[in-house]
């Protein structure tokens, strides 16, 4: 962790934040109707589009918690690069032409086109909300971290609560509400697209200066010990923390710059030493793993490795929500309402594809980067790749904080947005009983957005403890619970109901949340409770609550009166 | 359905197999995963490199194989629910865009 204040690296991040404000406030000055707040007129060019696709979908936890997944539990993180990218193919293959025909602003749009249904309206804005807030807290603990890390300022604890982390979270939270109430759907465009493309070069950047370094056998600056000493307790934890690298092929103590092969390769003998848990905190006791291990599936994910089938179930329902996942994102779905027709929805999934899938590749180098320099902190591994980039120098740990800042203010204003229109144009039309005019949209949106801020800040203080990619791989499992089987039933089963599709989102959402809620994670991250054991016997609800949805809705829907219009059968011929 | 929407669906399956077969080495078979396979890399990494550039490589071909379709406009379709005496569609269906 960085011990002083860096106000070079304070000066740059300020300029940052400054200018992606100013180019909000200049664009957002024209967003006055509901058509230009919510979906920029649908006059953004698709590669534009495309890459603000990029720039909305790489959130925090793509470029923090992934990256810090990876170096502290090695390949485990990188089976969410894949899982996140995966999940595009289905909004490429099966969604994005017919949600961008059946929708004009929000996701509830494209539900209701076929029956004109309060009820479908009311369920998908609920969904709308549910998700994004869960996606929201996430995006709020990176900031929270990388503020903290960025003004290194003496811990401050509040019972339990690290006020640092809350400063961060707050500061960001703040200019988020700004960026929305002034402005909307064009400048949040431009912010994602300028935030997409800057992530993505300078993580290139970053990683070529990681294979010019190369790796070296350090030492490290705790004793090490071998693992077979520690008390089996600790076991389990030895993959967890890596620090040091204490051995590399052929005996050497250096290998000089790598090919990007090379430096994946050389992983396969390599050794390692790692911190340790003991009794709950974290200790600087080392052990000893061996790269190759922590190249394989399974170090955080400890069911892969189990016999029992039920342990296994956690990744296996994992995976199946990330693949699920994207194309139930009411964010990203909004996105296909900026551009004019289905084929520049189609053009903008593929640049947004090519771009999302380049940076993933990259997140195994940066990971695996992080941890051969060992510069970590032992209780945030969010926080991997901006130490990473702080071993550079001050300058470019200042450039990939304020990147990484400025990734968390597009996607959090993106995630707002949804929000804001789900309340303004879905639900706010049922409260009062008439339809708003746009004007009226808008002002109730700009309220909105402040309202889900707010919470919003307050979640991202009470979930600072968890890795943010965790955190958004729940956000997955309850979009795809909630959405995905009434989307998929709506465009490919003529028999689906308007009830069966509001019984499908409900008890999707609502049984996803409530699996979440129950599982060990929660009991010991956020209620505090120095428990080991949940009542859900995984962590990741998907695997049921995703079939559940579909059942839900094939059954409720049998039982009720069938639709008789043709409408949709016609849009989506 | 439209031709889009039938390759579509033929590439999602297509995709949708090969990432079955990796969780399912991952989850049943996880100690192939170790095996080098190709330039020092293991089965993890290649596989899972491998899933990335597929799914920009099939998307690439996919939007190359598209053909440009005309949908019905919303307008059309709400008259013609709204002639059947069918549900009127939402007014956002009916102002089209």
């Amino acid at each position: 962790m960085p011990t002083h204040t860096s106000y070079l690296a304070i000066t740059i991040f300020l300029a940052f934040v400054g200018f992606t404000l100013g180019l909000s406030f200049w664009l957002g000055r024209k967003a006055k109707t509901a058509g230009g707040y919510f979906a920029a007129h649908g006059e953004i060019g698709w590669f534009v589009n495309g890459i603000a696709f990029a720039g909305d979908y790489l959130s925090a936890a793509s470029f923090l918690g992934i990256c810090g997944m990876i170096a502290f539990y090695g390949y485990d993180g990188f089976l969410y690069s894949i899982g996140f990218l995966a999940g595009w193919v289905v909004a490429l293959f099966v969604i994005a032409e017919p949600i961008k025909r059946l929708g004009r602003y929000t996701f509830a749009d494209a539900l209701d086109s076929k029956f004109n249904s309060r009820g479908i309206r009311l369920a998908a804005a609920i969904s709308t909300l549910v998700v994004s807030m869960f996606y929201l807290i996430p995006q709020m603990v990176g900031a929270g971290s990388l503020l903290k890390a960025l003004l290194a300022l003496p811990a401050h604890d509040w019972h339990g609560i690290d006020l640092n982390h809350t400063i961060g979270v707050f500061v960001v939270g703040s200019v988020v509400i700004l960026i929305v109430t002034t402005a909307g759907m064009v400048s949040t465009t431009w912010v994602q697209f300028i935030k997409g493309s800057m992530l993505v070069v300078f993580c290139a950047v970053l990683v070529v200066a990681i294979l010019v370094r190369g790796i070296s056998v350090t030492k490290p600056t705790v004793p090490v010990v071998a693992a077979t000493s520690l008390p089996a307790t600790t076991a389990p934890a030895v993959a967890a923390k890596p620090t040091s690298i204490v051995r590399l092929p052929d005996g050497a103590l250096q290998t000089g710059g790598m090919s990007p092969t090379g430096f994946i390769a050389a992983f396969d003998d390599m050794g390692i030493a790692s911190s340790v848990k003991a009794a709950g905190k974290p200790v600087y006791a080392t052990g000893h793993v061996e790269g190759k291990d922590f190249l394989m599936p399974g170090n955080y994910y400890k069911g892969i490795r189990s016999s029992e089938l039920v342990k296994k179930l956690d990744f296996v329902s994992l995976m199946l929500a990330l693949f699920c996942g994207t194309a139930s994102l009411p964010h990203i779905l909004i996105r296909y309402y900026t551009v004019k027709d289905a084929a520049a929805a189609r053009k903008s999934t593929v640049v947004g594809i090519a771009a999302i899938g380049f940076f993933y590749v990259l997140t195994l180098f940066i990971g695996l980067g992080a941890m051969v320099n060992g510069n970590l902190d032992p209780v945030d591994s969010n926080m991997a790749a901006p130490l990473l980039a702080h071993t550079f120098g001050d300058l470019p740990f200042a450039l990939i904080t304020a990147i990484a800042f400025t990734t968390v203010l597009g996607t959090v204003s993106g995630l707002i947005l949804a929000s804001a229109g789900a309340i303004a144009h879905d639900l706010a039309g049922l409260i009062v009983r008439e339809k708003l005019d746009g004007v009226q949209q808008v002002k109730v949106a700009k309220i909105a957005s402040v309202g889900v801020g707010l919470v919003a800040i307050v979640l991202g203080v009470l979930f600072s403890k968890f890795n943010v990619t965790f955190l958004v791989g729940w956000a997955f499992n309850v979009a795809a619970s909630a959405n995905l089987p009434a989307i998929v039933m709506l465009l490919f089963w003529r028999r689906t109901t308007k009830q069966g599709m509001i019984a499908s989102i409900l008890v999707g959402c609502f049984g996803s949340v409530g699996w979440l809620l129950l599982t060990k994670e929660a009991f010991v991250n956020v209620y505090g409770q120095a428990t080991s054991v949940g009542v859900m016997p995984f962590s990741q609800p998907g695997i049921v609550t995703i079939p559940l949805a579909f059942i839900v809705l094939i059954v409720v829907s049998l039982l009720t009166k069938p639709y008789s219009g043709r409408a949709l059968d016609r849009v989506t011929a | 359905m439209a031709r889009n929407a039938r390759l579509g669906l033929v590439f999602f399956f297509i995709y949708a197999a090969i990432y079955t077969g990796f969780v399912a080495i991952c989850t049943f078979r996880y100690d192939w995963m170790g095996t080098i396979v190709f330039a020092g890399l293991n089965l993890a990494v290649v596989y899972g490199m491998g899933l990335i550039a597929l799914a920009v490589v099939m998307a690439v071909i996919y939007m190359l194989m598209c053909k440009p379709e005309e949908p019905p406009s919303a307008t059309a379709v709400a008259n013609e629910v709204g002639s059947r005496g069918g549900p009127a569609l939402s007014a956002h269906a009916t102002t089209g865009r």
